[in-house]
């Protein structure tokens, strides 16, 4: 097994006036993906993160409020997961709820220390 | 704030959190803001909702409640401390949040749990105000107290969401005139506004137990957001008001028997072909002991009379072991109170049933004018058992025949059908 980190940007999350069932019914979504990827071994750990914060950039450690980003651009939380190959995490990934609001997911293996 | 998904367990989540939460919230801080800042209530609620929509996707809290309370909480302070000066908040708070001596604490009190069945109760009583018409009150209930939008409620009212919104905008226009949510002391003065609420969650129920939708013939969702709410009218107030508890035997006594209503097919069963064993019986026990508590008061209104005749029809072993002379007696007293078409076609069917189909036929036959039961297909349906109990099967036939051509949806189609065909393989 391998670590795989997923990115997340975009989602249902940026989508704002969504009714409460409508919130719901998404994050039931995510709740039985989550479920399914721990029930199958995969450890998922994720942070979700706020909209807002900072970035600096460049030699001069500019610091500029918010992060710059097209809405589906923006980083909406990542998820460490364990699994057998990148073709494996990308197959999981597939079940991610976060298509139905236009989001995408960045698969990344990470850097083994040894 | 990381974790795995085992220990969240966010498949568990309440089916009816995010909605019932709403109402919860908006009533809370309704109470604060007073009903003219309703907007500003409904925003910091949708804000705390889209929050947690965004923190919550890996991970429950361990309590999703005191968390969407607490980012309420915070944003409602945050409000109140940028705002104070200019924004005028609900006439009774205005001192204790104009200071920061009390701020915090009265936001708290206000959202605590034990504030939770007061707020939504005196919420309940506001939106029904008397110059509003039942249509648009029902519609300010889903809307505040059961956290619908506009396009689920249309969804639910066969309208268009434009019709939702303009009721919507009619009662807001109201409630901003208000500076406070009214309070929920139940004095002489206030029962007719208890009355007004009273026929809202009917109104409510009835659209789902026996509304119109053309595919869906229960709305079982409608039926427990009327009974969900009239628990807070039975138990916020001082043991409750005898009429509240006579709705809600009423209601658990037509609920407990929706699920022998509708066969495999989704076809309206008659009362004489249910299968009395899938009853829900603690329903039933339920609905008894509101029936008992609504027997405390001196008052005997059409709610009681009604919540007896179903509890009449709860407890017979079968149709032919039913006690129809009580539910004739019954049916007597509250066309006494309220003599309407709909209650006279459903005392003659009892008539029929009581041993005298024959006078029952007499009074079936000269409601047939009355211009209320002219496109109500339950009148030919009840003509057509009476007709029936008479032993006059053509003339049941046709009357099957005529209510099938009124019904408002396929499973009352097909049931008045099949009753047809049932007496027409007698001819």
């Amino acid at each position: 097994m391998a670590k795989f980190i997923y990115v997340f940007r975009g989602g249902a999350f940026l989508e704002k006036g969504l009714s409460a069932s409508a919130m719901q019914d998404h994050l039931k979504l995510w709740g039985a993906w989550m479920g399914e990827l721990a029930k199958q071994g995969h450890q998922p750990a994720g942070e979700a993160v706020h909209e807002g914060g900072r970035t600096i950039r460049g030699k001069n450690k500019v610091v500029t409020d918010g992060p710059y980003a097209e809405l589906k651009d923006l980083v909406t939380g990542n998820l460490a997961i364990q699994a057998a190959s990148l073709e494996e995490a990308a197959n999981l990934a597939l079940g991610c709820p976060i298509y139905i609001y236009d989001g995408s997911v960045e698969v990344r293996p990470v850097a083994q220390m040894g | 704030m990381s974790g795995s998904a085992e220990s969240g367990r966010p498949e568990e989540l309440v089916a009816s959190l995010f909605r019932h939460e709403s109402g919860r919230l908006v009533a809370a801080l309704t109470r604060l803001f007073g009903p003219h800042n309703l907007q500003l209530a409904e925003d910091v609620v949708q804000e705390a909702l889209e929050t947690a929509l965004q923190a919550w996707k890996f991970r429950l809290p361990d309590n999703p409640r005191a968390w969407l309370s607490k980012v309420a909480r915070n944003r409602a302070l945050d409000l109140i401390r940028r705002g104070a000066v200019e924004r005028r908040f609900a006439a009774d708070y205005r001192e204790q949040l104009a200071s920061e001596w009390s701020l915090a604490t009265t936001v708290d009190e206000s959202l605590a749990e034990t504030s939770t069945a007061g707020n939504q109760l005196r919420m309940m009583l506001t939106v029904c105000q008397p110059q509003m018409s039942e249509e648009t009150q029902v519609t300010l209930i889903l809307k505040f107290l059961c956290g619908f939008a506009s396009s689920e409620i249309a969804a639910a009212f066969l309208c268009t969401e434009e019709t939702i919104d303009k009721r919507l905008q009619r009662g807001r226009s109201v409630l901003r005139q208000m500076g406070s949510l009214a309070p929920a002391g139940l004095s002489e003065t206030e029962d007719s506004r208890l009355g007004a609420v009273l026929r809202a969650l009917y109104l409510l129920f009835n659209e789902g137990y026996h509304g119109s939708h053309p595919s869906m013939p229960t709305r079982v969702v409608l039926c427990e957001e009327a009974m969900r709410l009239c628990a807070f009218l039975t138990e916020g107030m001082d043991g409750g008001s005898p009429r509240a508890h006579a709705l809600m035997a009423l209601m658990c006594f037509h609920f407990s028997r929706v699920a022998g209503r509708i066969d495999a097919d989704g076809i309206y069963l008659p009362l004489a072909q249910q299968d009395r064993a899938v009853w829900d019986r603690g329903l039933m026990q339920r609905g008894l002991a509101h029936l008992n508590h609504s027997a405390r008061g001196p008052e005997l209104s059409a709610l009681h009379l009604e919540a007896g005749i179903a509890c009449q029809h709860c407890l017979a072993p079968s149709l032919a072991e039913t006690n129809w002379s009580a539910i004739l007696g019954l049916y007597d007293l509250l066309y006494e109170r309220n003599p309407s078409p709909v209650i006279a076609i459903n005392r003659a069917l009892a008539r029929a049933y009581a041993g005298d189909p024959h006078g029952a036929l007499s009074d079936a036959v000269e409601l047939a004018d009355e211009p209320a039961l002219a496109r109500y297909p339950f009148y030919w349906a009840a003509r057509g058992e009476i007709h029936a109990r008479a032993d006059q099967s053509d003339e049941a036939y046709d009357c099957y025949q005529r209510a099938a051509t009124l019904a408002r949806n396929p499973a009352e189609e097909h049931a008045f059908l099949r009753n047809a065909a049932v007496h027409q393989s007698q001819q």
